[in-house]
């Protein structure tokens, strides 16, 4: 139990895991109109995304250069798709 | 032989020109995504109906698998720097199998389409589905075929620490489709 609880993969797994659970219940328990239901998900992705260059990734172990541009890449590609969606 | 770490290999996770792929091909399906929403946002109730006729079970079913063959992979990759041959090589399996598993998913879910009488040409909706989903699984065959070359051609301990770069450039990759997918299922799938 210890060495699962030491595994920080494994946690950030299930992170990403509960995180895609979390967008499929939103879409059913949420009361909350569609574009901003929409707009949450899109985060959400992006979110999970982040998660998986961070500590998949090693992200955090890499240049900083290289981290600033995914971190930009993420950021803008984010907020590009949720503003193309809210149009 | 002592565990070996990024900071030890290299600068980086693995070469550099592996990142600079990396991020043209997300510079690639950013575009893809542009795409689709623009689409759904011009046509949305074409793109209702188009998603209504999705089965969330298999998309969802696929994210999960993925996700697990990545943490099979990043768990990969620490075996190798670890000298763990046998470890190794059984994560690489499991990652195959995730792998594996998307591929014949993906399969039965375009089958269930085609058979229903939707396919590329269908409109818009479908033509975005099929080539946006049928390239990423494209990018999961290759994927596949770097996870086999990983796994015949690493035969011993010191063999996985000299390729210790290479193991991670695959697994940049395979954390890379991992991680379209996750955002091509939300958009394609789930966003109302």
């Amino acid at each position: 139990m210890n060495a699962l609880l030491k595994d920080k993969l494994l946690i950030t797994l299930f992170v990403l895991l509960g995180l895609t659970a979390l967008s499929w219940l939103s879409l059913n328990q949420v009361d909350a109109s569609p574009e901003i239901l929409g707009s949450f998900i899109i985060a959400l992705a992006f979110l999970k995304l982040r998660i998986i260059l961070i500590h998949f990734m090693e992200l955090k172990k890499a240049s900083i250069a290289i981290r600033l541009t995914f971190e930009a890449w993420s950021i803008a590609v984010a907020g590009i798709t949720i503003s193309i969606y809210l149009i | 032989m002592q565990p070996q770490t990024p900071e030890q290999n290299s600068k980086n996770p693995a070469e550099l020109g592996i990142w600079i792929f990396i991020l043209f091909d997300m510079c690639i399906f950013a575009l893809y995504f542009w795409v689709y929403a623009w689409g759904k946002a011009n046509h949305p109730e074409m793109y209702a109906e188009g998603q209504a006729t999705l089965n969330n079970l298999y998309g969802g079913l696929n994210t999960i698998v993925l996700l697990i063959s990545s943490y099979f992979m990043a768990s990969a990759v620490q075996a190798a720097r670890n000298y763990e041959l046998q470890r190794f090589q059984l994560l690489i399996k499991l990652t195959m199998l995730g792998g594996f598993t998307f591929f014949v998913v993906k399969l039965f879910e375009y089958h269930e389409k085609i058979d229903a009488g939707f396919n590329i040409i269908s409109n818009e909706f479908y033509r975005n589905y099929f080539s946006f989903t049928g390239f990423h699984l494209l990018h999961v065959l290759f994927g596949f075929g770097f996870l086999t070359y990983l796994l015949l051609g690493i035969k011993d301990e010191k063999q996985a620490g000299g390729k210790i770069i290479q193991i991670e450039g695959v697994g940049l990759y395979w954390h890379m489709v991992d991680l379209l997918w996750v955002v091509l299922f939300s958009l394609i799938y789930l966003v109302p």
